[in-house]
């Protein structure tokens, strides 16, 4: 079991339990000196201009603090996790709902560098590597575009979909994690638990291998519509 | 690629936290897994937190290890100014052999304000308890490096970083208070740090 204090820390007992207002604050004052560093931290990462992090950390504040504390009264410490991590999660869902209440963005619409969507570049790597080989007939000039491509994008996304389907759930987590959302091989390992990157790259060429097979089995036999 | 239709029962907050601390066995490990799999909401709570958390750690650890290398430096810079102490009268043989005043020569200054790591804006003011009537001190504020940016003389426990001293938005510094009483013994507060 954890440390009790790291999973129901004596501020947050003293906070939840305080009979008087005077009490209350005080346990939120220690409470807030305690954690502020990672509360800013957590704003900071999500709300990364420095107008917006101070909004976003006002805003955290006060959305703890409101209804009596209701979202920290919420917590229910089963014991297997730390106060922190619960806490972090719940602070960066309160950012980026503020980022895409005041820049209109999806939570889940990263972009690289490029403004390219993370996913949709993601899932272009995973269509590349299930091709096997880039074929250069594939590569088609966009005037002369054939007018049923559209149509024969779906099928295959819909015979991809199909696939993944197949796959065991941890396999589609390491596809989703790395072709959706873009972690690094590294970042997958400490997810799920693996020992090193190497064996995400094992387990990756293994799915994409199947995938491959699973897709010619259905006439797929490249990445192209 | 999906869709949360897929998905329509998240799971509680306090399991995605178990699930990043690897707390999560056996059957209720692979139901959220499965779960992840097909809700993009979800895997965006446990990827952002697991990069954040890992961010924090690293910049936890840069925090412990820097205001190290600063206390070893503004102790080797101690010594050296220890070394250079001038007219310090010895004491008598009695003095020795009793131990006379050994606990309270040894006794270090302490310090009010700022407190160790405490952030620190612009006319910064330190702060320590008198300790002795009559004493001087001697204030000296270093670099990680152990540079000593500024340094003053003063009788009084307290005084004020002028804005001319260049330090450096978000660096950490490091100070210290020695104090040489009338009786020719001297005294310090030992290294202290706080961040710009």
């Amino acid at each position: 079991m954890r440390d009790a204090s790291d999973v129901f820390p004596d501020d947050l007992r003293a906070l939840l339990e305080a009979q008087e207002r005077a009490d209350r604050e005080a346990a939120w004052t220690r409470l807030l000196s305690r954690h502020n560093p990672l509360l800013l931290h957590v704003t900071k990462s999500v709300a990364r201009r420095s107008e917006d992090s101070m909004d976003a950390y006002a805003m955290v504040l006060e959305e703890l603090r409101a209804d009596d504390f209701r979202r920290l009264r919420a917590y229910d410490a089963d014991g297997r996790s730390k106060f922190t991590t619960w806490l972090v999660i719940v602070v960066q869902r309160l950012c980026f709902d503020f980022v895409r209440r005041r820049y209109g963005r999806h939570r889940g619409d990263a972009t690289n560098g490029n403004g390219q969507s993370v996913a949709a570049v993601s899932r272009r790597h995973l269509h590349d590597l299930l091709s096997g080989t880039i074929d250069l007939a594939s590569i088609v000039d966009e005037h002369g575009k054939e007018l049923d491509a559209p149509i024969r994008e779906q099928e295959l996304q819909a015979h991809l979909e199909r696939a993944l389907g197949e796959l065991g759930a941890e396999d589609r987590l390491i596809v989703k994690l790395r072709f959706e959302d873009g972690l690094t091989a590294r970042e997958i390992a400490n997810l799920i638990g693996l020992s090193t990157q190497f064996h995400v790259y094992r387990r990756l060429s293994a799915i994409t291998d199947s995938l491959r097979q699973r897709l010619a089995e259905r006439g797929v036999d490249g990445s192209a519509p | 690629m999906e869709s949360h239709e897929a998905a329509p029962r998240h799971p509680p907050t306090e399991q995605l936290a178990a699930f990043l601390e690897r707390r999560l066995l056996g059957s209720e490990r692979q139901v959220l897994i499965e779960h992840l799999a097909d809700c993009a909401e979800c895997r965006h709570d446990v990827t952002t937190t697991s990069r954040v958390l890992s961010s924090a750690r690293a910049s936890r650890r840069r925090r412990l290890i820097q205001p190290i290398v600063g206390v070893i430096a503004a102790s080797l810079v101690f010594v050296l100014v220890s070394r250079v102490q001038p007219n310090r009268p010895d004491r008598t043989g009695d003095e020795r052999s009793q131990g006379v005043n050994e606990p309270d020569a040894m006794t270090p200054i302490v310090i009010v304000s700022p407190a160790n790591g405490a952030a620190s804006g612009r006319n910064t003011v330190l702060m320590w308890r008198a300790d002795a009537p009559s004493a001087l001190y001697k204030v000296a504020v270093l670099d990680s490096t152990g540079t000593v940016k500024w340094s003053e003389r003063t009788t009084d426990t307290s005084v004020v970083i002028p804005d001319s001293v260049p330090l450096s938005a978000g660096a950490t510094y490091y100070w210290t208070v020695d104090a040489l009483r009338q009786d020719g013994r001297a005294t310090t507060s030992g290294a202290h740090w706080f961040t710009r």
